[in-house]
């Protein structure tokens, strides 16, 4: 199978290069399962980025939030023929907007995406659903990025704790698609500062590190939703 | 508008009423026309609809939807014969263009093979041109 990453360069040109990888066998192993068009001609497969939980498990199954970015990759697969160089374009630019290989959730809604020669010609086509965030979840990862799971509202840690997290959005059950900014606000319920988040140097990932003794909200926004959890660091 | 009208008896069995040799041969009427087929359905729960009736021609799309087709057509060939032209010289002609796109699709091996692209609601005509003739569909992108 011939592959075309034309995500990598935009998407790492962008902040959304998280989870991608240059090596095309390990993407394959630990991607997300790829969609195909309804010509056959093609799959496209999401740069997941922070291994989001949908963007992992159900690979373009499920809708990209409004607000968010997802860079694409997409496998060329006609027999005899080498990929010439494809563009996406949205037949609904108030649904999905289109920045190179990346898209953008604009609005609630469904368009197709069409993948398109330099002819403009259509090579393949996926429908692909933008919903609203109406929940935020705060998800705890392992150091090489596995999930563990999601954040309870209040929990407990000791002094010198490190968590590797990212935060997911979803519309009713579920979770959607899609990389975003996020911040965090930090109320000091108890000592003077219990706790400090920093952002990882991968896009989407979040360092919590526990510092001393002490109770904390933190409140964080992203996608026009908040989110709260309490965190009490005991000694 | 053109259509086919093709009046073709069944001749299963000659018991059934099929003219003997000495008959008079069966009256056979044409017409040419020009015809889309969709060959992709549409996503679930959103409409991609091609109706080629009689008396009814038109293509009903959700907004956003992109659905292909195959072009079809059926008229007196230059050498006298009645058959397809293979959608010689097609063209698509929109009346609202923003409202409806057609690309061609790169099929190896599906030729006359077209996206229509429903990027904005409202009401519009495609006019499908070949060497057969014209045929108008009303589009309704919902």
């Amino acid at each position: 199978m011939r592959r075309h990453w034309i995500a990598l360069l935009s998407a790492w040109a962008i902040g959304c290069g998280g989870g991608s990888s240059s090596n095309p066998d390990l993407a394959e192993s630990v991607g997300p399962p790829p969609s195909g068009g309804a010509f056959g001609n093609a799959e496209v497969r999401p740069e997941c980025g922070t291994f989001s939980q949908a963007c992992l498990k159900q690979g373009l199954d499920a809708p990209l939030a409004v607000g968010a970015a997802l860079g694409l990759a997409i496998d060329y697969d006609i027999a005899g023929s080498a990929a010439p160089e494809l563009t996406l374009s949205a037949a609904n630019p108030e649904v999905i907007g289109v920045e190179g290989a990346v898209i953008v959730g604009e609005g609630e809604g469904s368009s197709s995406l069409l993948i398109m020669s330099p002819e403009q010609q259509v090579v393949d086509f996926i429908n692909v659903w933008v919903a609203a965030a109406d929940t935020l979840e705060v998800v705890r990862h392992y150091e090489n990025g596995d999930v563990i799971g999601t954040f309870a509202d209040e929990g407990t840690l000791l002094v010198g704790d490190e968590l590797l997290m990212s935060v997911e959005a979803f519309n009713t059950t579920q979770a959607l698609m899609g990389q975003f900014e996020t911040t965090f606000a930090i109320e000091v319920l108890d000592g003077d500062a219990p706790v400090t988040i920093v952002d990882d140097v991968v896009f989407g990932f979040h360092r919590l590190a526990a510092r001393e003794p002490g109770r904390v909200r933190v409140t964080l926004q992203a996608l026009k939703r908040s989110h709260e959890i309490e965190i009490e660091v005991l000694p | 508008m053109k259509r086919l009208s093709l009046m073709l008896l069944p001749c299963a069995l000659a018991s059934a009423g099929c003219p003997s040799p000495s008959e008079p041969a069966p009256a056979y009427s044409y017409e040419p026309d020009v015809a889309l087929q969709r060959i992709t359905d549409p996503p679930p729960s959103l409409v991609g609809e091609i109706v080629n009736e009689p008396d009814t021609r038109e293509i009903v799309l959700s907004l956003g939807v992109s659905l292909a087709a195959r072009c079809w057509d059926f008229c007196e060939l230059s050498d006298g014969r009645w058959g397809s032209s293979n959608c010689e010289d097609l063209t698509f002609t929109v009346d609202d263009e923003p409202m409806l796109s057609v690309h061609e699709a790169l099929l190896p091996g599906e030729p006359d093979t077209y996206v229509l692209v429903a990027g904005a609601s409202g009401d519009t005509t495609l006019h499908v041109e070949t060497t057969c003739g014209v045929q108008d569909y009303r589009v309704v992108v919902e």
